[in-house]
C-alpha cells in the first residue's frame, strides 16, 4: 500500500470483480472441478483489470478443498507422514522476501503455536512460476509457504480444532504485524483450515493456472473451485488483497463500513461464547485489523460469527447455519 | 444477519421469517451496499445478493449433478444436452449446495429451517417495546411562548430565510424545497456569518464504484425502522436482546419523547443529561461542558440506563447550548471508546436542528433518534398566529414536516446508496471541511478531514455569537432574526460571488467587447481578500521562472479548444440559449454539450451561414433521453455523466407539462409524459460496469472521446484512477457548486466539494498511479475568470468547462427560478412569451471565451509558461496567500492540496499516450466485413457465427456504421440477418440500427439490447437443450435499457430491471424479474409468465401486457403511477400480433398455447396502463373528437 500523502488516503480505494465456482452437487472430488473454475476464470478476464502494465492484474484467485492426498505425498518428500484428513490444517503464509524478517516471523508463528497446542509438522514451499508476472507485483511479491499444523490428540472434533487455528492465525497475525518491524509485503495468512486451502495473488485471471503449478497437477483435487478476479481503483500492487478469503469471495462495496467496524469495535471487547474461553477471545481481537478492504472485513465477520456458532455446519446433525440471514 | 432481506414494510414476507429479521436487527445494523457472495466453508457452497440485486449471479446446474455459478453465464462451455436448470440468483436470495447431503438447498427451505431454530415472533411479543404502545408520560412540556420560541430561535442561530425557505414548505407541503443554480456562497470556514456546525460537513454519495438508490421508486428496499436500547451481546441469542424501543422512524415528537423519558419496564430506562458549557467565553469552557457531558453518559450507562436523553433545553444567560451534533458526536465517540456505545440508545432533544442535513448529521454521528423541539415549536407558533395561509391543522403540518424530514433523510442515505437507517447510524458518511485535526480525532473519530481549520474555541465562538444575541446583556437587543441571504442574494445577508454588480460587469463587458471592463469584473471575483468565497481565493501564484512577454504564450486560438461549456438540457434551458452556446463554441472551436435530453437532428446540418448548432458532446446520463445510434455517431466527445455537482448520487424529474411536443420528440418520450431520470445509471453499479459501458460507448463510435464525469468528494481520485484503469479518454472533475438543474436545496448546499479539493487529490492519485498521462484531465464549477483557469490548470486540469458563468453572460440575472420555468429573460424557460425575451447572443459568449484566455495568457506569461501543458499540474507555482488574519479561515491548511505528487521523468504530468481500448479482436470487424454488401447497396445479408461470453457488444460497430451512412433512417428491414450460436456477452445487440436482425441460439447476460435504435433481437435456448424454456433464464439483467426503438422476442427468462427507461422498444418475454419496466417511457412489452416485485415504478408512458394466469400480478406491481386494465378491444389486435411473431421467431411453446385458446386466454392479460400516458391518449382523443 502506497504511503500517505496529499490529499490521497488509502481508505478511499474500492475494488469490484468477478466472482463464480464450479461445484460437485454430491461432494466429487476431481481435479476437472479446479481445472474448470480456473476455466470461468479466464473468461472473466474483462470484469477484473490490469495496472499501469499489462502483465501485473489488480489480483485473482482460487478456493479450494484440501487436497489430502496430493499433500500426504507431497509432505512424505519432506520427510513428513500427515495423519489423516482432518487431523491437520495447512495454511497458506505469505512471507517477507527477506530471510531475517521471514524467520522472524516463523519464529513467532511457531511459538504462538507451541503456546496454543498446537504442533507444526512442517512447512513447504509453494511452487510457483513468476514468468509473465509484471515488475510492479514482483517488486512485492510474497514467499509463499504452506504451513501444516497437527490436530492435537485431545481434541475429536473437526470444527474445534478449526477454531483453534482460528485463534492461531488471528494471534499469530496481531503478534507479529505488532512486532517485526514492517516491510511492503509484511506477513499474512491466506487461509489456515483442515478444509479449505486459498491459492491467489497479485494476478490477471489468466495468470492464476500457471502462476501455480499446484493447480495443475492432477493429483490435486476438489470438489469446488471458488474463483475471484478483482478490479480495484489503483495500481498500488497488494498480494493480500486478492480474493478468495477464508470464506467467501465477493462482488460488491459495503457502504456503511465505517459504521459497521464502529460498532464491531464498541462491541468486541464485551463477546463471549462458549466455543472460546475468555483468554482465547482476547486472543482473537480486534476481529478487524486495520488497512483492509471492506470485503476482507466482510469476510472476517462471517468468518466470526460462523465460528461461534451461527455456522455453516455444526458438529450435530443440524446442518443449516442458525443465521445465515446474511 | 449481516445482509438482509428488506423485511420492514414487506407484507407479503412469512411472519416468521419477518420476525427472525426483526429480532436480528435488534442485535445488528446490516452491512449495507450492493453485494454478491460466492461462499464456502468447505462442505457447503453458494451464493447470496444483496437486497436490491445490484451485482449479476448466474448459474447453471448439470445433468451430471455440476454447478456452475458466476457473474456471467457462459464462462465455462456446457453441452447443451447437458443442462437441467439455468438460473439465476435474486434479490435478497441465497443458494446453497450442501456437498455431504448431495443435493441443492433453496433459499425457502434454508431460511424457514434457520428462521424457526428459535421462536423469535414470541421473544418479539413479549419484549420488543413498541412506541404507540407505551403508557402516557408522567409529565409533559407546557409549549414554549412566543416569546421563549423567539429567543431560542436566536440563540440557535435561525435565520428568517431559515424558516420562510425551509420549514414553512417542508410543514405546508410536506416536501424539502428545491431550489437550482448552484451555490456561491462562502464555505462555512470563509464564512463572516456564524455557521450551523454541520455546515462544516459535506454528504458524500456514491459515484461508479456503487450505485446510489432511488427512495421513491425502489421504496420498497428502504427502512427507516430503528431500536432505542442495549444492542447486547452479539455472538449469543438471548431473548432479551429485544427488548428496546422500536421506532418506525427516527423523528419524534415532543409527546412521544416524553413517553420515553418516562418508560419504566422494570429493567429498562432513560436518563436525561444537558448539554451547556458556561457562556463565559474562556478558552476552554466548550471543553470542560463536552467533558462533563461524556463523564456523565458514561456514569449512566454504568447505572444501567438503557437510553441516554441528550437535551438542550437548559440554556440561559451565563450557559448556552452545546451544538447537538458535537454533544452527540462526543457522546457517540467516548462510548465506543469505553466499550459501552453497544449498551445505550442516544436519543437528541435540540433546538438547532431544522433542515434534513442537520438531522442527517445527527444520525450519522451517533444519534439513535431525534427530538427537532424548536422547529416543531416554530411550525405551531406560526400556525398559532396565523402567519402560514393554510387550513392545515397543526397536527397535520406536524406530520407533513416530519414526512418532509424522513423523505429526505432516505434521499440523503440513498445517495450513498444505502437503504436503511440501522447501517446509515453512526457511518459518518460525510466529509469534514474546516475543523481542525483535535476536534475530528476526539469528537468525530475517523472521519475525513483534509484541510484542518477552527477548534473548539471558535465553534464556541459561533455559538457565542448566537447565544449572546438571544441574551444579550445589552438595554437594547436587535429583535429581529438574522436575514440568512444563503440560498438567494439579499442587501444584508450571506456574500455571493454572482451579486448585483459582478453580473452587471460581466454582462457589460461581453456586449460591449470591451476587456477593460471585464477586468474590472474579474477583479471583483477574484480579489477575495476581504470577503473569501472559494478556496482558490486563498492562494496566490508564485513565479518559479523567469516572466515571459504575453507573445511568447501559446496563441488563444490553441487555447479555446481546451474549453467545454457545462451539461445543460434542452429542456432546463431554452432552445435559444441552448443553441447560441453550442454556435459560440463552435465558432471558437471548443465543445457545447447536449446536456441529458437527447439533440434535434436538425442541429447536426450546418447552418447557412456557415454556423453549427451541433454540440460537440453528447451527453450519456441516467435515463439515456434520445440516445440513439445516431446521437452516439455525431459526437467528437461522449460524456458519461457519474453525478452533477448540484445533487450528486440523485435523480431528477421533468413534470409531464414541460414534456411539449419539441422536446418530446428530442427526447424520444411522449409529449405530456413526464420523464424520471434514475439516480443510478441502471448499467453502472460497479467499477467493471463502468469499463463495460465505455466499451460500449467506443463500439458506438470509435473516433469519439470517452469522458466521465465526477463530482469532487474525498476519494474522487482513486474512483478516478479506477475510471482511468476502465479505459476512459477524459476524467472531469466537477464542483460541487454548479447546476442550472433543480435540486432540494439541502443537496446543493451541502453535497460535495469544491472542484479544488477533488481535482488536486485526482491529480495527486494519477500521478502516484502513472496513470495521469493516459486521461485528459478537465475541471468545472463556477469558473468565472481566466485566474480560476490558471488555478485549475495548475492542480492538474488540462481542460475546463464553464456554465454558470456562460449563462450570465446569455442574460442570467440568477434569479434562481430554472426549475419554476419563471426565467424573467428566456434562458431557463420554455414559455414562448419568456423565451421572446432573451437577448444572448453566440458574439457575447465568443468574447467572454476570449477574455478569459486573454487572462489566462497574461498569467502564463507573469508564471513563464510557454504552454498549457507545460502549466499543468505545476503546483509549485501557488502558494497560501500571506498576511491571512481571519480568525476561521487562517486555521485552514492548504498544504494537502498544494503538495506535488514526486514523478519520474517518464510519467506524465498530463495527457500524453494513446489509449489501447482492446477492440482489435471484437466479433463486429467480422460482421461488418460479412455486411459490406448491405452497407454498400442494400444487398440482403445472411450469415452465421458462433459467440461466447468474452464477445461483448454485438452489432454495435456495425450501427455505427449504418448510422454514419443512412443516418436515422438505417437499412431497410431485414436487410442484415445474423445469427448467432452460444452465450452473448454483455450488451448484446447494444445501440443497433435499424435493418438489423440479431438471432441467438444459446443465451445471453446483462445489457441485452441496451440502447437499441431499431433492430430486431431474437433469442432462444439451443435446439439441443431439453429443459423446459419458459421456466430458464435466458438474458441477464437489465436488458433494452434506454433503448428508443426496435423489437424482441424472448424465450425464456429475463432478469431484474427488464425493460427499464424503455422508451420504444416493443418486446415479448416469457418472464422477468424485480423492478421490470421501471421509469419506462415508451414502447409495448408483453409478459407472457410471472414479475418479480416493484413492477412498473416510476413507469410514465407506454404499456404493458402481463399474463397473469396465476392472478398474483397486482401484488407485484407498483401502482402508484399505473392503472391495472383489462385488456380493451383496441389492444387485441396488437397483443395478438406481438405474440404471434413470438412464436414465429422462437416457436415458443407458451406463445403457441396462448394463440391457440386467445379468446378464452385474454381474460388472464392485465394491461398496466400509466395514468400519465392514459390521460394524454384521452386528451388526444377528445381533441381530435371535438375538431371533427
Amino acid at each position: 500500500m502506497a504511503s500517505n500523502s496529499g490529499l490521497y488516503h488509502p481508505s478511499f480505494e474500492h475494488d469490484a470483480c468477478g466472482i463464480g465456482f464450479v461445484a460437485s452437487i454430491k461432494g466429487n472430488k476431481s481435479h476437472q472441478n479446479i481445472s474448470d473454475a480456473l476455466t470461468v476464470l479466464e473468461n472473466m478476464e474483462h470484469r477484473g483489470a490490469c495496472g499501469c502494465e499489462n502483465n501485473t492484474g489488480d489480483g485473482a484467485g482460487i478456493m479450494i478443498q484440501t487436497p489430502h492426498e496430493f499433500f500426504f505425498e507431497e509432505c512424505l518428500k519432506l520427510g513428513i507422514h500427515l495423519p489423516s484428513f482432518g487431523r491437520y490444517g495447512v495454511g497458506v503464509i505469505f512471507f517477507p522476501k527477506e530471510i531475517k524478517l521471514r524467520e522472524e516471523c516463523r519464529d513467532i508463528f511457531n511459538r504462538t503455536a507451541e503456546k496454543l497446542g498446537l504442533e507444526i509438522l512442517t512447512y513447504r514451499k509453494v511452487p510457483v512460476n513468476p514468468h509473465d508476472i509484471g515488475p510492479t507485483a514482483l517488486s512485492v511479491e510474497p514467499e509463499m509457504e504452506q504451513v501444516f499444523v497437527a490436530c492435537p490428540d485431545h481434541i475429536n472434533n473437526p470444527d474445534d480444532f478449526e477454531r483453534r487455528l482460528f485463534v492461531l492465525r488471528n494471534h499469530a497475525t496481531h503478534l507479529i504485524n505488532s512486532t517485526v518491524k514492517k516491510d511492503a509485503i509484511g506477513f499474512y495468512l491466506a487461509s489456515l483450515s483442515y478444509k479449505t486451502v486459498v491459492y491467489k495473488g497479485q494476478l490477471t485471471s489468466m495468470q492464476v493456472r500457471s502462476y501455480f503449478p499446484d493447480l495443475s497437477n492432477k493429483r490435486v483435487v476438489s470438489a469446488f473451485g471458488l474463483v475471484h478476479s478483482r478490479f480495484a481503483t489503483n495500481t498500488f500492487p497488494s498480494w493480500k488483497l486478492a480474493q478468495p478469503f477464508r470464506f467467501i469471495a465477493h462482488n460488491g462495496e459495503i457502504n456503511t463500513l465505517q459504521g459497521n467496524l464502529n460498532w464491531l469495535k464498541t462491541s468486541e471487547h464485551g463477546f463471549t461464547s462458549p466455543f472460546f474461553t475468555h483468554e482465547e477471545m482476547e486472543m482473537l481481537l480486534p476481529i478487524i485489523s486495520g488497512g483492509q478492504s471492506d470485503s476482507a472485513c466482510l469476510d472476517n465477520m462471517i468468518e466470526l460469527l460462523t465460528m461461534t456458532g451461527r455456522s455453516f455446519t455444526t458438529c450435530n446433525d443440524d446442518a443449516y447455519p442458525r443465521s445465515m440471514g446474511w | 444477519m449481516l445482509i438482509p432481506e428488506a423485511w420492514d414494510g414487506n407484507d407479503d414476507m412469512d411472519p416468521v421469517k419477518k420476525a427472525f429479521y426483526e429480532f436480528h436487527a435488534s442485535i445488528m445494523e446490516p452491512w449495507d451496499g450492493p453485494a454478491s457472495i460466492s461462499f464456502t466453508d468447505g462442505k457447503m457452497i453458494g451464493a447470496t445478493l444483496d437486497r436490491n440485486g445490484l451485482r449479476p449471479s448466474r448459474y447453471c446446474v448439470t445433468k451430471d449433478d455440476r454447478v456452475i455459478m458466476a457473474s456471467e453465464t457462459g464462462v465455462l462451455p456446457v453441452d447443451p444436452k447437458n443442462i437441467r436448470e439455468k438460473g439465476r440468483l435474486q434479490p435478497g436470495k441465497m443458494f446453497v449446495v450442501d456437498m455431504e447431503q448431495g443435493r441443492i438447498i433453496s433459499d425457502d427451505e434454508l431460511k424457514k429451517k434457520i428462521c424457526s431454530q428459535k421462536p423469535y415472533g414470541d421473544w418479539l411479543n413479549q419484549f420488543k417495546i413498541r412506541l404507540e404502545e407505551l403508557d402516557e408520560p408522567r409529565v409533559t412540556f407546557s409549549h414554549l411562548t412566543d416569546e421563549s420560541v423567539h429567543k431560542y430561535q436566536k440563540a440557535h442561530g435561525y435565520s428568517t430565510e431559515d424558516i420562510e425557505t425551509i420549514i414553512k414548505p417542508m410543514a405546508l407541503d410536506g416536501k424539502e424545497p428545491i431550489g437550482s443554480m448552484g451555490t456561491d456562497v462562502p464555505l462555512a470556514v470563509l464564512s463572516d456569518q456564524p455557521q450551523h456546525l454541520s455546515s462544516y460537513f459535506k454528504q458524500l454519495f456514491a459515484q461508479v464504484t456503487n450505485p446510489p438508490i432511488d427512495p421513491i421508486r425502489e421504496r420498497m428496499v428502504m427502512s427507516l425502522a430503528t431500536f432505542v436500547g442495549n444492542n447486547g451481546n452479539l455472538l449469543e441469542e438471548d431473548p432479551m436482546h429485544c427488548h428496546t424501543v422500536a421506532l418506525k422512524q427516527p423523528i419524534l415528537t415532543s409527546k412521544e419523547l416524553e413517553k420515553i423519558r418516562s418508560i419504566d419496564t422494570g429493567i429498562f430506562q432513560a436518563k436525561t443529561l444537558q448539554t451547556y458549557f458556561r457562556a463565559d467565553g474562556k478558552p476552554d469552557s466548550l471543553k470542560k461542558g463536552l467533558e462533563r457531558l461524556c463523564r456523565y453518559a458514561e456514569d449512566a450507562v454504568h447505572d444501567g440506563f438503557e437510553v441516554l436523553i441528550l437535551c438542550d433545553r437548559a440554556m440561559d444567560s451565563d450557559h448556552a447550548s452545546i451544538p447537538s451534533l458535537l454533544a452527540t458526536a462526543a457522546v457517540h465517540h467516548h462510548l465506543i471508546r469505553k466499550g459501552l456505545r453497544g449498551q445505550v440508545g442516544i436519543v437528541v432533544e435540540a433546538g438547532d436542528v431544522w433542515e434534513v442535513h442537520h438531522f442527517a448529521c445527527l444520525l450519522a454521528f451517533g444519534a439513535t433518534a431525534i427530538n427537532p423541539y424548536l422547529a416543531l415549536a416554530t411550525i405551531r407558533n406560526m400556525k398559532a398566529n396565523g402567519l402560514l395561509q393554510t387550513d392545515l391543522e397543526w397536527e397535520k403540518l406536524r406530520y407533513n414536516y416530519i414526512k418532509a424530514v424522513c423523505d429526505g433523510l432516505l434521499k440523503v442515505f440513498s445517495k450513498m446508496g444505502i437503504s436503511t437507517l440501522q447501517s446509515y447510524q453512526g457511518a459518518q458518511i460525510f466529509e469534514i471541511l474546516g475543523l481542525n485535526h483535535e476536534v475530528v480525532e476526539r469528537y468525530f473519530t475517523g472521519a475525513t478531514s483534509r484541510i484542518e481549520g477552527i477548534g473548539l474555541e471558535e465553534i464556541a465562538k459561533e455559538a457565542l455569537v448566537k447565544h449572546y444575541f438571544a441574551f444579550s446583556k445589552k438595554d437594547v437587543p436587535v429583535d429581529r432574526l438574522p436575514v440568512g441571504g444563503v440560498y438567494q442574494w439579499k442587501r444584508k445577508g450571506e456574500f455571493h460571488l454572482f451579486n448585483p454588480t459582478t453580473i452587471h460587469l460581466l454582462q457589460e463587458s461581453t456586449k460591449k467587447n470591451d476587456y477593460s471592463i471585464f477586468k474590472k469584473y474579474s477583479k471583483f471575483v477574484n480579489d477575495q481578500s476581504e470577503k473569501a468565497a472559494t478556496l482558490r481565493s486563498l492562494f496566490e501564484f508564485k513565479r518559479n521562472r523567469p516572466s515571459l512577454n504575453i507573445d511568447e504564450v501559446e496563441p488563444a486560438e490553441s487555447i479555446y479548444k481546451r474549453f467545454a461549456t457545462g451539461a445543460m438540457s434542452f429542456g432546463s434551458i431554452s432552445w435559444e440559449a441552448h443553441t447560441t452556446l453550442a454556435i459560440a463554441m463552435n465558432r471558437l472551436g471548443g465543445k457545447s454539450n447536449t446536456g441529458e435530453g437527447g439533440e434535434d437532428e436538425r442541429r447536426y446540418e450546418p447552418m447557412a451561414n456557415g454556423d453549427s448548432m451541433r454540440s460537440a458532446i453528447k451527453q450519456v446520463a441516467s435515463a439515456r433521453f434520445g440516445v440513439t445510434s445516431l446521437y452516439l455517431t455525431e459526437a467528437d466527445e461522449l460524456q458519461i455523466k457519474m453525478a452533477q455537482g448540484a445533487k450528486p448520487g440523485e435523480g431528477g424529474q421533468l413534470p409531464g407539462y414541460k414534456v411539449d411536443e419539441w422536446i418530446g420528440k428530442t427526447r424520444h418520450s411522449t409529449p405530456g409524459v413526464g420523464l424520471i431520470s434514475p439516480p443510478p445509471h441502471h448499467d453502472i453499479y460497479s467499477i467493471e460496469d463502468l469499463a463495460q459501458l465505455i466499451f460500449d460507448l467506443k463500439n458506438a463510435n470509435r473516433a469519439a472521446r470517452i469522458n466521465v464525469k465526477l463530482v469532487s468528494k474525498a476519494g474522487v481520485g482513486t474512483i478516478a484512477a479506477g475510471v482511468a484503469k476502465a479505459k476512459a479518454d477524459v476524467i472531469l472533475i466537477s464542483g460541487h457548486d454548479g447546476g442550472t438543474g433543480a435540486s432540494p436545496i439541502s443537496s446543493i448546499k451541502h453535497a460535495g466539494l469544491p472542484w479544488e479539493l477533488g481535482l488536486a487529490e485526482t491529480h495527486q492519485t494519477l500521478v502516484k498511479n502513472k496513470l495521469r498521462s493516459r486521461v485528459v484531465v478537465q475541471a468545472d464549477g463556477q469558473m468565472k475568470t481566466g485566474r480560476d483557469i490558471a488555478i485549475a490548470a495548475l492542480l492538474g486540469a488540462e481542460e475546463w468547462g464553464v456554465a454558470t458563468a456562460a449563462l450570465v453572460v446569455e442574460g442570467c440575472i440568477m434569479m434562481r427560478k430554472c426549475h419554476m420555468n419563471t426565467c424573467p429573460v428566456g434562458v431557463a424557460t420554455q414559455d414562448p412569451e419568456l423565451r421572446k425575451r432573451f437577448t444572448g447572443d453566440a458574439d457575447h459568449v465568443v468574447n467572454f471565451f476570449k477574455f478569459m484566455v486573454q487572462e489566462l495568457r497574461e498569467i502564463m506569461a507573469e508564471l513563464g509558461f510557454r504552454t498549457v501543458n507545460e502549466m499543468v499540474g505545476q503546483v509549485d507555482c501557488l502558494q497560501p496567500r500571506e498576511n491571512i488574519q481571519h480568525w476561521k479561515y487562517s486555521k485552514v491548511d492548504l498544504s494537502p492540496i498544494l503538495y506535488k505528487e514526486p514523478a519520474s521523468l517518464y510519467t506524465g504530468l498530463y495527457n500524453q499516450e494513446k489509449r489501447d481500448h482492446g477492440m482489435d479482436d471484437v466479433l463486429d470487424w467480422k460482421l461488418l466485413k460479412t455486411a459490406k454488401p448491405a452497407l454498400d447497396n442494400k444487398e440482403r445479408v445472411y450469415a452465421e457465427f458462433p459467440i461466447k461470453n468474452t464477445d461483448r457488444t454485438a452489432g454495435t460497430i456495425l450501427s455505427n456504421e449504418i448510422s454514419k451512412k443512412y443516418k436515422a433512417a438505417g437499412l431497410p428491414e431485414d436487410t442484415l440477418h445474423f445469427k448467432f450460436f452460444g452465450t452473448a456477452g454483455q450488451s448484446f445487440g447494444a445501440f443497433n440500427t435499424k435493418g438489423v436482425t440479431l438471432e441467438l441460439e444459446g443465451d445471453a447476460n446483462d445489457y441485452f439490447g441496451k440502447g437499441l435504435s431499431g433492430a430486431r433481437l431474437i433469442v432462444y435456448p439451443s435446439k439441443e437443450s431439453t429443459y423446459t424454456a419458459e421456466d430458464n433464464i435466458i438474458i441477464g439483467n437489465v436488458a433494452f435499457y434506454g433503448a428508443t426503438d426496435g423489437e424482441s422476442f424472448i424465450r425464456g427468462k429475463a432478469g431484474e430491471r427488464f425493460a427499464v427507461r424503455n422508451s420504444g422498444v416493443r418486446a415479448v418475454v416469457e418472464s422477468v424479474g424485480d423492478h421490470g419496466c421501471e421509469y419506462m417511457t415508451g414502447g409495448r412489452i408483453v409478459i407472457l409468465g410471472d414479475t418479480g416485485r416493484n413492477f412498473a415504478a416510476g413507469m410514465s408512458g407506454g404499456i404493458a401486457y402481463v399474463y397473469d394466469v396465476k392472478g398474483k400480478f397486482a401484488g407485484n406491481c407498483n401502482t402508484e403511477m399505473v392503472d391495472l386494465d383489462p385488456v380493451s378491444q383496441d389492444d387485441i389486435a396488437e397483443l395478438q400480433d406481438m405474440i404471434q411473431r413470438h412464436y414465429a421467431y422462437t416457436g415458443s411453446s407458451v406463445a403457441k398455447f396462448v394463440l391457440d385458446d386467445f379468446e378464452n386466454q385474454l381474460k388472464n392479460f392485465v394491461k398496466v396502463f400509466p395514468k400519465d400516458y392514459k390521460k394524454v391518449l384521452q386528451d388526444k382523443a377528445a381533441s381530435v373528437k371535438q375538431k371533427a
